[in-house]
């Protein structure tokens, strides 16, 4: 027993050591290589003006390797803020020095996760549309979803539109968050307006849903009839979406709808989506469906319609705040409105 | 003679088989947390918080403060959260009857006016006597009710929150910038299954904060809050990494948790009852969601920091450990029924009993292993030899283990920048095993003494909460 508690203990203390080593080692080696990163950073900031200038390829021959490095960095980071003819020239850069083709082949050959997942992200930094396609190809096909949604956020960036196809249905399948894939629908803009029309049938109702609420940023008025059909649908978190859409839309001619949804339909969840459409849509014909709303025993939906009926008609609920003192929800948007809060 | 020498010998390999089992899970959980943080650390460099920042899908959240006698700390707080990087957030202050200036302090410092502002009735809190909004900043409200400690001033934020998830903070925390959006990752990768999340507390003595940020990490002087910080990452770095990792977490830190409010409110809330509240209502979310036997995630996300003060006197270490000996064994205890059983898989037959085992009753061992320790030699029953051995290879074994949470902080998060810092902690883990971790289970004893006798006099002290803050301070 004495001799196993010894080995242990020689075991541990070896082990220990190598603990505190590693972490010595690190800190020496990290110092060095972060004190060296961010002097060449100093050093070759100057020239990343120069690149985004059109100068870059004038610089290129005088660099070495670790300066072509640092430069990519300050440009990946400045890739990220700019857009238009300095950001072309940032990207030609990095096509011209054979970055993107280094980022691309770790994309497709590298057998660690974490790799391919880093290039995928880098190439939609570098803003080169050559990188498309085979982001595509790993947003369908690689195995790891870290990777897959590095490259859905890089499709975004790139506003790659013939992508729309995969995205909506990474986004349907929702083999990455759909908050990534509805991020890069929505960076790519209105081009991806008929890929998302066409999941408004799917047979999973959290698609549908997604779809109503990403119609509601990207689409607009022409769009509204097919919000107004998903108030009727089945499934209550789809009516909620298509709810707070049509009133991002400003789809008044919905209000009559949305007046019968707020009163009669069986979800809670879907009466308060609809009494705060109406809010947003300002439409006085809705006030009578609030009032009746503000009655009501669900203190969500109540709370909310009588913040709708402030927004809509903001004279109307202070004097009917001094009239029905004991309505605590029109007391609260009555002090709101006082207060220029509402 | 007999008696004592049988009991000693059946004592002797009883806490030897112990201390196997504990140390083996131990080094179990620090391979399974490697492989956590190292996958956290990956995402770190391919993840766009920006993004997240400025989509217009990011859920909203309502933070939480519950601020009891905070005078000195609350404006802090508030400011610091106002000032999250994070799209769409609300924050909820709830002054729990405070005997100093805590609410005039609000008032003045955010230029409040008085609203009405209805709450829901889902959960039971004291009565509210009234209600503010901030006139600066619209997105503050603060509520003043009567006292009722912590957990009843958490449900009545609760209610007053208009929005689907609900973080809980303390008064003397802050929060990193992107520590809000970090935590909500899970909630953003999975809105379907997440209900929980928790992110690392860390011990903010020592470091300069201005303005509720923490502009330059450092070690504190005090040697008690220096053993806090290595205490500290073994505890989040390696426990609950692995725990999150077996999908057993039963401790979200009431220091900062982000949380389904449906699932909250479908719970019952926060239990008044306990002052172990945090956990308990994490246990009681495991147990339901599993009885229901519905998918979801309780998950603990390493890299969101929240900065809290840690006590560095004995008192009040003592007090704070007295504190969560008796809120762990109230909640053990309220679901004791979930012990071994087989209907809430890993949480009933391997989480509960572990904590039953190693958490509540492991200062019982370790405090008796000390003392009977000489009388065992006094008895000749254990040889000089054999216990220099066994005290050395547990000397390395803590050591390891504290080197190696040092490590995973180091290759992880590494906040603590300075050399000679590094060098501190280190020395701090080599003396933590016989003397701070000893002088810690001799405080969570005597809390489960107190607990065991009944002791009414320390219960009204920490229930009604009449002259002290939430953290006795």
């Amino acid at each position: 027993m004495v001799q196993i508690f010894i080995f242990c203990a020689i075991g541990l203390a070896f082990a220990s050591f190598m603990c505190v080593f590693v972490l010595a080692m690190r800190r020496v080696f990290l110092g060095h290589s972060e004190n060296k990163r961010l002097g060449l950073e100093h050093r070759v900031a100057p020239l990343a003006l120069d690149v985004t200038y059109g100068f870059g390829s004038e610089i290129e021959a005088t660099l070495s390797d670790d300066e072509r490095t640092a430069l990519a960095g300050v440009l990946r980071r400045y890739a990220r803020q700019l857009s238009g003819e300095a950001q072309q020239q940032i990207t030609e850069f990095f096509e011209r020095t054979g970055l993107v083709a280094r980022e691309l082949s770790r994309l497709e050959h590298s057998l660690w996760f974490n790799r391919r997942a880093q290039a995928a992200r880098a190439l939609g930094d570098m803003g080169s549309n050559s990188a498309i396609k085979p982001l595509m190809f790993a947003l369908a096909n690689d195995p790891s979803m870290d990777v897959r949604s590095a490259c859905a956020r890089s499709l975004g960036e790139l506003q790659a539109s013939e992508a729309v196809g995969d995205l909506v249905d990474a986004f349907a399948i929702a083999n990455i968050p759909r908050l990534v894939s509805g991020g890069a629908l929505l960076a790519i803009g209105p081009s991806s307006l008929e890929g998302l029309l066409g999941l408004r049938k799917s047979e999973d109702p959290a698609v549908r849903r997604s779809v109503c609420e990403l119609l509601g940023w990207l689409g607009g008025p022409s769009d509204s009839s097919a919000l107004r059909q998903a108030l009727h649908d089945p499934d209550s978190s789809v009516r909620t979406a298509a709810s707070a859409s049509l009133a991002r839309l400003g789809s008044s001619n919905a209000a009559q709808e949305l007046c019968d949804l707020a009163v009669i339909d069986d979800d809670p969840e879907v009466r308060l989506a609809a009494s705060r459409a109406l809010g947003m849509l300002g439409d006085r014909s809705s006030i009578l469906a609030l009032v009746d709303r503000i009655e009501s025993d669900e203190f969500d939906v109540a709370r909310e319609a009588a913040h709708s009926l402030g927004r809509i008609a903001p004279q109307d609920t202070v004097k009917g705040a001094s009239e029905n003192p004991d309505n605590e929800y029109i007391a609260e948007v009555s002090d709101l409105i006082q207060l220029g809060l509402l | 003679v007999s008696f004592l020498t049988t009991f000693c010998i059946v004592f002797g390999l009883f806490a030897i088989s112990y201390f196997v089992a504990l140390n083996g899970i131990y080094l179990g959980f620090t391979l399974l947390s490697w492989r956590g943080i190292s996958r956290q650390r990956y995402r770190h460099s391919y993840t766009a918080l920006e993004q997240a920042f400025a989509s217009p899908l990011t859920p909203a959240v309502s933070v939480i403060l519950p601020a009891y006698n905070e005078e000195s700390l609350v404006g802090e707080a508030v400011h610091s959260l106002l000032g999250l990087n994070y799209p769409r957030l609300e924050v909820i202050v709830v002054n729990d009857g405070s005997t100093d200036r805590t609410l005039s302090f609000l008032q003045e410092e955010f230029d409040l006016a008085q609203i009405h502002h209805p709450l829901r009735t889902t959960l039971d809190h004291r009565r509210v006597r009234s209600t503010y909004i901030s006139r600066r900043q619209p997105n503050l409200l603060v509520v003043d009710k009567e006292n009722g400690g912590k957990a009843d001033a958490q449900n009545c934020a609760i209610n007053a929150a208009s929005h689907p998830y609900i973080c809980v903070v303390d008064a003397d925390d802050n929060l990193e910038d992107d520590a809000l959006l970090r935590v909500a990752q899970p909630f953003l990768d999975d809105p379907e299954h997440a209900v929980a999340t928790g992110g690392i507390v860390r011990i903010s003595n020592g470091c300069r904060i201005e303005d509720g940020i923490v502009r330059d990490v450092g070690l504190p002087k005090s040697r008690l809050a220096t053993f806090q910080i290595v205490e500290y990452f073994r505890a989040f770095l390696v426990g609950r990494v692995a725990w999150s990792r077996l999908g057993s977490l039963l401790i979200i830190s009431g220091a900062f948790g982000m949380f389904s409010r449906r699932v909250v409110e479908e719970v019952g809330g926060y239990w008044p009852q306990t002052v172990g509240e945090d956990a308990e209502l994490v246990m009681r979310m495991q147990r339901y969601l599993r009885k229901q036997r519905k998918p979801y995630t309780i998950e603990f996300v390493p890299d969101p920091v929240c900065w809290t003060k840690a006590p560095d006197t004995f008192r009040g270490l003592a007090r704070q450990r007295g504190r969560w000996a008796r809120g762990l064994f109230e909640s053990l205890w309220r679901h004791k029924r979930v012990l071994f059983n087989p209907t809430y898989g890993l949480f009933g037959l391997f989480a509960m009993p572990y904590f039953v085992a190693f958490e509540l009753f492991g200062p019982v061992v370790e405090i008796l292993s000390v003392i009977l320790l000489p009388l065992t030699i006094a008895l000749g029953l254990l040889s000089y030899t054999f216990l220099l051995a066994f005290l050395i290879a547990a000397l390395m074994l803590g050591t390891f283990l504290a080197a190696a949470a040092l490590l995973l902080q180091e290759f992880s998060f590494r906040r603590h920048v300075h050399h000679k810092e590094a060098v501190r902690l280190v020395l701090y883990s080599f003396l933590e095993t016989f003397s701070y971790r000893l002088l810690v289970d001799l405080w969570r004893l005597l809390a489960l003494v107190s607990v065991a006798s009944g002791n009414r006099i320390w219960n009204t002290k920490l229930y009604a909460a009449s002259e002290t803050n939430y953290n006795g301070n």
